[in-house]
């Protein structure tokens, strides 16, 4: 491989944008490692408990069946209209806490491995994202089975979701890396990131519907990029198209991520080791 | 021996930054944004200066022995080898495919298994997963855990996973090998094997960071003397030691070999 030969013997005379890029792109290369990892690192959490990762699954369906059963009775909905929709938002608006909560502890978490096993950041992110999205599988399952049974029709729509996962991760895993970035260097931001995802979860439709806000507070699900996030894994489970509007915002969050990403590796990719 | 360096440090030099804990935090630097009458964060510390003016040249074929005392710089000497650390300033030519820096710290998770570590860590040196599976017996082996490779790894001592550890890294293809005081954790006899496995690998660069004088002389025939960031002497491990041992008043370890 002549560009490991060249990315080595340069290191000291490349550009930082040089060496951010080649970082990311070591980073997806690897990818049998991090797959492994990432499996093995759910494998293990889940390996004391009797039914293993369906542990997932199980505890998540549990908290759909009761809030949906209370909400729908506070807002006077139908059960079988309101459980689905909490289902689907529920396991979507999990993957991406889950995911942004853990990438803000990443780098500090792995500080060993990255100083003396394998220094390319982008690796640890794509090893949690893998993780992110096997937790997410089988809460998909989960709430497969909880709109099923709520009598959601099936449709070939249901496809559309895994094109909208690889979007929205490619959306995500910007996002985390810098989380995980700046947390190595601002130590107070974990917790921040905590506290905003328990407030986000009552201002996004994940437990209540937009229309429900009426038209005055409209603004707080229009502007809100978790809310678009969500509907693209939504929709298409309720046997929808996502809107236009989704795409886009998803698009947009996904290049606004990738953009800073790339400024903040460059300027401070080097400083990263001295951090953690 | 290759006539080509496989690394070349050109006046390198490394200062660490240092941060306070108020100066860590993201409330601090807001409040000092929004109140600028009030102080909310610590003037900057002075960094230190772990390395200064470092010149080396390391050829394939031979074997390095870091020695110094504690806070001279070997380990942040051998972070920039492993290239995690860039120099402040200077330049390092490095010509190499895979470098692996062993030490006796690790954040592996301690449910694996002893197999399952084989399988992650040759994986994350570079190796594929095939490759690592026809590996196992023979890595299992050689560390002498044939029987408890089956285990989780919060059943083994700290000697038995460096023990692994160290038997992955030699087992694979490395060019460069950094050891950081591994050697110490591991028994009598494997060290004494270790050792034997690790002069056959002639057509890598080794670097050996220790205390231990003795395995500095038996491993290696180079010596790198650092001393505040430094390098006060470099050259035959013979020569080297005795400059050492003299200001010291270490025992030299060479009368020790002869003596036997």
């Amino acid at each position: 491989m002549p560009k490991l030969i060249d990315y080595y013997s340069n290191l000291s005379t490349a550009s930082p944008l040089t060496l951010a890029w080649h970082d990311v792109l070591h980073g997806f290369r690897s990818y049998q490692t991090w797959l492994y990892m990432g499996w093995q690192s759910v494998r293990l959490q889940y390996k004391r408990s009797l039914i293993g990762p369906v542990w997932i699954s199980f505890t998540s369906g549990i908290y759909i069946l009761m809030v949906g059963y209370v909400m729908s009775s506070l807002f006077t909905m139908r059960s079988t209209e309101l459980i689905p929709w909490i289902a689907t938002g529920f396991i979507t608006w999990s993957l991406f806490t889950a995911f942004l909560n853990d990438s803000s502890t990443l780098f500090i978490q792995y500080a060993a491995m990255i100083k003396y096993t394998c220094h390319h950041y982008s690796f640890y992110t794509l090893f949690l994202m893998t993780k992110s999205i096997i937790v997410f599988l089988h809460n998909f399952l989960m709430a497969l089975g909880v709109i099923i049974f709520f009598d959601t029709p099936l449709t070939w729509h249901m496809l559309i979701v895994f094109p909208s996962l690889f979007l929205i991760m490619m959306a995500l895993l910007p996002w985390g890396f810098l989380l995980s970035i700046l947390s190595a260097r601002l130590r107070d931001l974990p917790p921040m990131i905590a506290a905003i995802f328990t407030t986000g979860l009552f201002v996004t439709p994940v437990m209540w519907k937009p229309e429900q806000l009426g038209s005055e507070y409209i603004y707080i699900v229009l502007y809100n990029p978790f809310h678009h996030i969500i509907a693209l894994i939504r929709a298409p489970l309720l046997g929808e198209f996502p809107l236009l509007l989704n795409i886009a915002v998803t698009f947009g969050v996904a290049i606004g991520g990738w953009v800073l990403l790339f400024i903040c590796l460059t300027f401070y990719r080097q400083r990263i080791a001295f951090w953690i | 021996m290759s006539s080509v360096a496989r690394i070349t440090l050109h006046n390198v030099h490394l200062s660490y930054p240092i941060y306070s804990p108020s100066n860590r935090l993201l409330r601090n630097r807001l409040l000092s944004f929004l109140l600028p009458f009030r102080k909310h964060l610590d003037p900057a510390m002075k960094p230190i200066q772990a390395l200064r003016g470092i010149d080396l040249m390391l050829y394939a074929g031979n074997d390095y022995a870091l020695i110094g005392k504690n806070g001279a710089g070997k380990s942040t000497l051998l972070n920039i080898l492993n290239g995690v650390y860039q120099p402040s300033a200077g330049t390092i030519q490095r010509c190499f495919q895979h470098c692996t820096l062993l030490t006796p710290h690790s954040s592996i998770n301690r449910g694996l298994s002893g197999l399952e570590l084989i399988l992650l860590y040759g994986m994350l040196l570079g190796e594929t997963h095939t490759t690592m599976k026809h590996k196992i017996d023979e890595i299992a082996l050689f560390a002498e855990l044939s029987d408890s490779i089956h285990r989780p790894l919060h059943t083994f001592s700290t000697g038995m996973i460096t023990r692994l550890l160290f038997t992955i890294s030699i087992s694979l293809q490395q060019d460069i090998l950094l050891i950081d005081e591994a050697l110490g954790s591991g028994d009598l006899a494997f060290m004494h094997k270790a050792k034997q496995r690790l002069r056959a690998l002639a057509a890598q660069v080794m670097v050996i960071s220790t205390h231990d004088l003795d395995v500095a002389h038996q491993l290696c025939n180079r010596g790198i003397w650092l001393e505040d960031g430094t390098v006060i002497a470099q050259g035959d491990i013979n020569e080297v030691l005795k400059a050492y041992t003299k200001k010291y008043n270490h025992r030299m370890p060479a009368l020790q070999s002869e003596d036997e």
